[in-house]
């Protein structure tokens, strides 16, 4: 559904962020983004959802395409339209707004106040502490909560591929659990999620199918269960001692993907 | 009694016509966070065109009026389209001196096409007109311009409120990457900010050109009349521009009034001076305006 061709990106023409990423989300499927800080996951997400040029970023290189047709020189609003929606990392809820302003906002590409109303009912449902705290400035939830309006804002335009930018960050183990379960809930409804994570264990037990990516290029592309299972993945984001960690970067670093392994759909 | 009735009634008026240019200045600030100098030209071009229009061509006054804040409105939209959407992500100091820039075009403009005579301004009334309540006159121009400004501050709550490009322009306000990524075209956020300020304001200049009879090409200053207003009501505040208006013009009238009881010491300029002195004591207890938020970087 969604395909990216060796996508490359720098930043202000001189910053290479993405160096040849090519990668694939089939249709209602969870795929995990992992990597260290910096490794390019957040720019491949703004690629994608058009966010590339308000921070002085550019597609140098290869195509992005949805449901076979480009998308990489559409407006962030037209993307949205063909139902990509990006939550950004670190919630950026309109925290002045109410929390159904919030979701009033989510919806404001869509014409057809029926499938609004089908959206807002639906957010509702997986997020019923929204519709206690309706009327409330989204300022004063809790960060779990916030987190969750976040990605009911965005479900309000009624993606078929949801982009999540680190959902769990800052928040405690359950509040990461419940947002795991959320995310799977949301995809057992049929919408497709990339997700970006720290969190490696979280995402992929979540997931479908897993790429890792460090310093602009995929190292690794494997089904989530077998990527719990390489030693690599294991050593470095599963915790050990920190030269083990150190160590475990540096093979990762060095891996490039197999063709086969970029490619595992066709 | 009559005496301060009549000072407060002039003073609310004078602090609407300060609300209405103070609020074009936050709509825009609100929208991209950067202060328009060139709000004062807006207005000057605005009320330059309706007073030729009336005066030269001979038209009704309320046919001279729409045509002055189209003129304005599409001053406002083309520079937005052509100078600022390349702008975007820029330092907000960048934007600031092309504004400057723009005034300064648009005010040479004002002199070419109009010379730097002293004209009549455009009016729908006589001067005397208005009636009498308990010894307080009630002139026409007043009326008006605190009906106008009541109107327009509901039409705008209701815009904000309930609308759809209203919200656009709350959250675009609010955090603009995540605006954007809702589908919100932040581009055209913009352009509705620019054309409603630009319109907004314009009505505030003719509204005080009814008021002071004769515009020349300083009529724009009056914006920085309307600076502390929105300075001491929160730059980011639409709400507290009229506020803050309102509180300029009615100490700035009350001081005037009363001034000539002072000791001789304290002269006659003092209402030039009390709106400055009320926006630093009001700064010095809320450094970011009665109704600003404390995230507003200081300019």
């Amino acid at each position: 559904m969604l395909e990216l061709q060796d996508v490359a990106v720098t930043y202000q023409n001189v910053i290479p962020a993405l160096r040849g990423v090519s990668l694939e989300i089939p249709e209602k499927v969870v795929v995990a983004l992992l990597g260290t800080n910096g490794a390019g996951k957040t720019t491949l997400l703004r690629a994608v959802s058009g966010l590339l040029p308000l921070h002085r970023g550019a597609l140098v290189g290869g195509r992005i395409l949805w449901a076979g047709e480009r998308i990489d020189r559409l407006s962030p609003t037209r993307i949205v339209q063909l139902g990509i929606t990006q939550v950004l990392e670190g919630r950026r809820i309109f925290d002045d707004l109410t929390v159904d302003e919030n979701l009033q906002a989510g919806a404001i590409t869509v014409r057809n106040p029926a499938a609004i109303r089908r959206a807002y009912d639906r957010v509702m449902s997986l997020f019923p502490v929204l519709a206690e705290r309706r009327s409330s400035r989204a300022g004063y939830l809790s960060g779990g909560e916030q987190q969750m309006l976040a990605i009911g804002r965005a479900l309000m335009a009624s993606p078929r591929l949801l982009l999540l930018d680190e959902p769990s960050l800052g928040l405690a183990p359950f509040m990461v659990q419940r947002i795991r379960n959320i995310i799977a809930e949301i995809n057992a409804e049929g919408t497709a999620v990339l997700l970006v994570e720290q969190n490696a264990q979280m995402a992929l037990s979540v997931a479908h199918y897993g790429y890792v990516l460090e310093t602009g290029r995929v190292v690794l592309a494997a089904p989530a269960a077998r990527l719990l299972q390489e030693e690599n993945i294991r050593q470095f984001y599963l915790g050990l001692r920190e030269g083990e960690r150190q160590l475990a970067l540096g093979r990762l670093r060095q891996r490039r993907a197999s063709a086969a392994e970029r490619r595992w759909l066709s | 009694m009559a005496y301060f009735l009549q000072l407060v009634f002039a003073g609310a008026a004078q602090g609407c016509i300060y609300a209405l240019i103070g609020l074009g200045f936050s709509i825009i600030f609100k929208a991209s966070q950067v202060i328009n100098f060139a709000q004062g030209e807006l207005l000057l071009v605005g009320t330059y065109v309706v007073a030729s229009a009336v005066l030269n061509w001979h038209l009704p006054f309320l046919l001279a009026l729409p045509l002055g804040l189209l003129v304005t409105i599409v001053i406002g939209l083309l520079f937005e389209r052509l100078v600022l959407r390349r702008m975007i992500g820029r330092p907000p100091f960048t934007v600031l001196m092309i504004t400057i820039g723009l005034d300064i075009i648009l005010r040479t403009l004002v002199i070419v096409g109009w010379g730097s005579r002293t004209i009549p301004a455009a009016t729908p009334f006589a001067i005397t007109s208005g009636f009498n309540v308990a010894g307080v006159h009630l002139g026409s121009s007043d009326l008006w311009t605190l009906g106008v400004t009541v109107v327009l501050c509901a039409a705008l709550y209701y815009f904000f409120r309930h609308t759809r490009y209203g919200l656009a322009m709350r959250a675009t306000a609010l955090d603009q990457e995540a605006a954007l990524a809702m589908g919100i075209d932040v581009r055209n956020v913009y352009a509705l900010a620019w054309g409603l300020a630009a319109a907004i304001t314009t009505l505030g200049g003719v509204l005080l050109a009814i008021d002071s009879l004769a515009i020349d090409p300083n009529f724009g200053n009056a914006a920085l009349v309307a600076f502390p207003a929105i300075i001491l009501g929160g730059l980011d505040s639409v709400s507290g521009a009229v506020v803050g208006g309102v509180i300029i013009g009615l100490t700035s009238v009350l001081t005037a009034g009363y001034e000539s009881r002072l000791p001789a010491v304290v002269g006659t300029g003092l209402h030039e001076v009390t709106p400055y002195l009320i926006m630093i004591l009001i700064l010095m207890i809320r450094p970011y305006g009665l109704f600003g938020s404390r995230k507003v970087e200081r300019v």
